[in-house]
């Protein structure tokens, strides 16, 4: 694939620091093993642990916290949630002013950024550091180039070699019909799962909102730079103001679980409205609750508190067939990759 | 609703307690010591590329590893960590 947005050639300091962010990964993996054999011999797959999630949280969470390993596990990851974006950004801005004002060629081009102004950012979202990252969203004038070409491509391809792109093609191709002309994405962000969505329907005019200016500029200059026609728009999903009917194909990624159930009904809600009749939505997200037993869930519910995910439980909890269903959507169904429960991806369509 | 989605900016996660401030000594030496092996080697080999004229600093902040050197690096970098976090879990 090819993408002209110049990458990110760090210098020593913010290599090697981010080299050592996949060290500390790679290094306590058999602390982290340890941690988990712990919990699992004791409570195995959970059965007898409360119902009541937070006092299953609660319970677990105690007694890992008698295994040294566990009580380091969660000093690295603290560590890690703490210093991350920090270390993206001093590695962006050691690259210096000139790299940052090259960026700027691509604010024009074949793909379009409108700001529409005139509506607040959600309580749930505005001021929200989701993930950990430092500042949130919006938290640097080059937040999005920080977050998409060095924490995305850099950070989690440490951890996940390769994987992260591949999935967002994969799930895009999940959509039930072969082509589709018009495609709204819902949680754009800085253009990753859009450009999954370009390679799989190449003749699709893709249109994107997102809450975060940061990270639609930095899609705006992805799309620019790969001479794609995106129509990217600064408004909320709830909302899009587009006209009734007036896409094949309504779709996200991994945007439902940083947001409060309610959200997700009003998205979807929305998603329906703006479907043509004999349309599809696909939205993939975070692994169901349901789908796990109750010691991995308190494990995962533990994750989303110190990770900076305010939203994963009540999100992850949701059945968000039934939801698409309510809506109005046919045809329901949820699905994933065939290579594990991630992500979860529910398929719908609006009655002709 | 009650939540205030702010507060997990700040989650407060419980970390090390007082049993493992004992760990937590030697892990701060382990990492000392392994910092004073790397000053010194930076120091002696900037020294010897001086003595040959070299001036590489400039080098250094563009320098990539190759492959063979990454992976080498990587299995360091790895090590280095293991070697902190079980002083910190195991002397406790
Ligand atoms: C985890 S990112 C998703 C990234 C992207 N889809 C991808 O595949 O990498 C979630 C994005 O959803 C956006 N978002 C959250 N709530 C939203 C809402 N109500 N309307 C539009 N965008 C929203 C955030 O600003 C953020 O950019």
């Amino acid at each position: 694939m090819k993408n002209k947005i110049p990458v990110a050639d760090l210098n020593q300091r913010g290599r090697a620091s981010i080299d050592f962010l996949g060290h500390m990964f790679h290094g306590t993996q058999k602390i982290r093993e340890a941690a988990s054999e712990y919990v699992v011999s004791e409570f195995g797959e959970g059965k007898d642990l409360p119902d009541d999630l937070d006092q299953r949280v609660k319970q677990v969470s105690e007694y890992a916290s008698q295994l040294p390993a566990t009580r380091v596990r969660r000093t690295v990851g603290e560590w890690h949630a703490q210093n991350h974006g920090l270390i993206a950004i001093d590695a962006f801005e050691e690259l210096g002013e000139d790299f940052a004002k090259d960026l700027h060629q691509y604010d024009e081009g074949t793909s379009r950024l409108t700001h529409d102004d005139d509506y607040e950012n959600p309580y749930y979202w505005q001021g929200v550091e989701f993930h950990r990252t430092s500042g949130g969203w919006d938290g640097h004038d080059y937040m999005g180039f920080i977050h998409g070409e060095i924490v995305h491509k850099k950070m989690v391809d440490v951890i996940y070699p390769g994987g992260i792109f591949k999935q967002r093609c994969e799930v895009a191709k999940l959509a039930p019909q072969d082509q589709y002309e018009s495609i709204l994405e819902m949680g754009t962000s800085t253009g990753h799962f859009t450009l999954g969505l370009a390679l799989a329907y190449p003749d699709a005019k893709i249109t994107g909102v997102d809450l975060s200016t940061r990270a639609l500029e930095h899609a705006l200059r992805v799309g620019n730079a790969n001479n794609y026609s995106w129509d990217l728009y600064r408004r909320p999903a709830e909302t899009t103001g587009f006209d009734d009917n007036s896409f094949d194909l309504v779709t996200s990624y991994i945007l439902l679980h940083e947001m409060p159930v309610a959200a997700i009904k009003e998205i979807f809600a929305e998603a329906y409205r703006v479907t043509k009749p004999g349309g599809d939505m696909l939205m993939s997200d975070v692994v169901r609750y349901a789908e796990q037993n109750k010691l991995q869930v308190a494990l995962a519910d533990e994750d989303a508190i110190y990770g900076g995910e305010p939203y994963w439980r009540e999100s992850a909890s949701a059945d968000l067939v039934a939801l698409a269903q309510e809506v109005g959507f046919t045809n329901v169904r949820a699905t994933n990759l065939g290579t594990g429960p991630y992500p979860h991806v529910v398929i719908g369509t609006k009655p002709s | 609703m009650s939540l205030d989605p702010k507060s997990f900016n700040n989650p407060g996660t419980p970390t090390l307690v007082e049993q493992d401030s004992a760990g937590l000594g030697q892990a701060v030496l382990t990492l000392t010591h392994e910092l004073w092996v790397v000053i010194d080697r930076v120091n002696a080999l900037e020294g010897v590329l001086k003595k040959h004229g070299m001036n590489v600093s400039e080098e250094i902040e563009n320098y990539t590893p190759n492959d063979a050197d990454k992976a080498q690096l990587d299995q360091r970098g790895k090590e280095l960590v293991q070697r902190i976090t079980d002083a910190l879990a195991h002397s406790s």
